[in-house]
C-alpha cells in the first residue's frame, strides 16, 4: 500500500505551481527587459535638433551619469510626462539628454520645446528611427540611464511621474552619480 | 452582368493583396525572397507582441522587416540576423526561444512535469488495482457464514 506520505508531493508541486502562477499575474509582459543594460551606447552620429548642422555623437554624452529620453510630438504620454521631465531639470539639475524619435517635422519638435519648455541638455535628432532601432526602443517614451563612462545601466518604457522617479529611477542614477570613476 | 463580374474581379484582387504585407522590397532571387519572409514570421512585432513582423503595421514591425528583408538580401544569414534582432531587443523578439542557460528550465518544465507525474500515476493505479484483487486470504469459516447468510436471503 502507497505511503500516505507520497501524496505531499503533487501538493506542494501545485502549492508551487499557484505561487509561481500568483507572482506573474504582477509581472508585466509589456515592459520588456532590456537587452541593453550593462551594454556601452552605440555608436550613433545625429544631428542636434536645434542645429542641423552640428552632428552629436557619443562623446558628447559621456563625463556623467545621465538619463536619455525619447520623445515625439505623435506621442500623447510624453506631453504627460514633460512637465515631470521640467521639474526634474530645474528642480534637481538631473542631466536629460532628448531623443527626438521618428519625428516628422524638426520645426515641430522646436516648437513644441519653444512652448512648453526645455529640460534637455541636447536633443538628438532621430527621424528614422536608427538610434532608437539601435537602443531596442519599442515605443515612447522611454528612458534610459546611462553612467560617466557611457554603459547603459537602467530602461524604463513609460511615464516618468512622482512615483515611478522615485522608486525606480533615483536610486539608480544616485548610485551612478556617488560612483567617481 | 459584366459589371457584377469586373466588380467581384476587383474585390478578389483587394483580399488577395491583403495576405501579407510584402512592402515594395525588391529581392533578388525567390529563395531569398521565401527565406526572409520565413525568417521575419519568427519574430515578435515588439511593439504588437502577439502579432509577428509580417502581419503587424506598426511602423517599428515596418523597420524590422525591411532590416530583416535587407540583411536576407545582402547575404547575412539567418543566425545573424537573429543575433542582430537579439541583441537590440533581446530573447522576447523570437517566438521561439533559444536554448540558453536562461530558457532551458522553459524546455525542460514541461518534461520534468511530466517525468515526475506519470511515474506517481503508474504506481497510483498500480496499487489501486491491487487492492481491488486481495480476496484471497478469506478464512474458510468466514466464507461458510456468508453462504448461509445468501442462502437465509434466498428464502425469504
Amino acid at each position: 500500500m502507497m505511503k500516505r506520505r507520497i501524496l505531499w508531493i503533487p501538493f506542494i508541486i501545485i502549492a508551487a505551481l499557484c505561487v509561481m502562477l500568483w507572482k506573474s499575474l504582477s509581472l508585466k509582459p509589456q515592459e520588456l527587459e532590456s537587452a541593453l543594460i550593462g551594454q556601452p551606447l552605440p555608436e550613433f552620429e545625429a544631428t542636434d535638433l536645434f542645429h542641423p548642422s552640428e552632428l552629436l555623437s557619443r562623446d558628447h554624452l559621456l563625463g556623467q551619469p545621465f538619463l536619455l529620453n525619447v520623445w515625439a510630438t505623435w506621442c500623447p504620454a510624453c506631453k504627460q510626462e514633460h512637465g515631470y521631465l521640467m521639474r526634474l531639470f530645474q528642480e534637481h539639475e538631473v542631466v536629460i539628454v532628448g531623443l527626438n524619435y521618428r519625428e516628422a517635422s524638426r520645426e515641430a519638435a522646436i516648437a513644441e520645446l519653444k512652448n512648453f519648455g526645455n529640460p534637455y541638455k541636447y536633443v538628438l535628432s532621430d527621424p528614422e528611427g536608427r538610434l532608437g532601432l539601435d537602443l531596442g526602443v519599442y515605443g515612447a517614451p522611454e528612458t534610459f540611464i546611462v553612467d560617466r563612462a557611457g554603459v547603459i545601466r537602467y530602461r524604463y518604457a513609460g511615464i516618468i511621474n512622482e512615483n515611478i522617479w522615485h522608486t525606480r529611477l533615483k536610486p539608480v542614477l544616485d548610485q551612478l552619480i556617488e560612483k567617481e570613476f | 452582368m459584366l459589371y457584377l463580374y469586373r466588380s467581384l474581379c476587383v474585390l478578389l484582387l483587394l483580399s488577395a493583396s491583403h495576405c501579407f504585407a510584402i512592402d515594395t522590397f525588391e529581392f533578388s532571387t525567390q529563395d531569398k525572397k521565401a527565406q526572409a519572409i520565413e525568417l521575419a514570421k519568427t519574430l515578435r512585432c515588439p511593439q504588437c507582441q502577439n502579432q509577428n513582423l509580417v502581419d503587424s503595421n506598426s511602423p517599428i514591425a515596418k523597420d524590422l522587416r525591411n532590416i530583416v528583408y535587407q540583411q536576407i538580401e545582402s547575404g547575412q544569414s539567418q543566425e545573424q540576423v537573429v543575433a542582430f534582432m537579439t541583441q537590440r531587443y533581446g530573447e522576447f523578439i523570437l517566438y521561439e526561444p533559444q536554448w540558453s542557460g536562461k530558457t532551458v528550465v522553459l524546455w525542460l518544465a514541461p518534461l520534468l512535469l511530466m517525468g515526475l507525474a506519470c511515474p506517481m500515476l503508474y504506481l497510483f493505479l498500480r496499487s489501486s488495482f491491487q487492492k481491488n484483487r486481495t480476496i484471497e486470504h478469506v478464512s474458510q469459516e468466514h466464507l461458510q457464514k456468508v453462504e448461509q447468510l445468501l442462502l437465509k436471503k434466498g428464502d425469504q
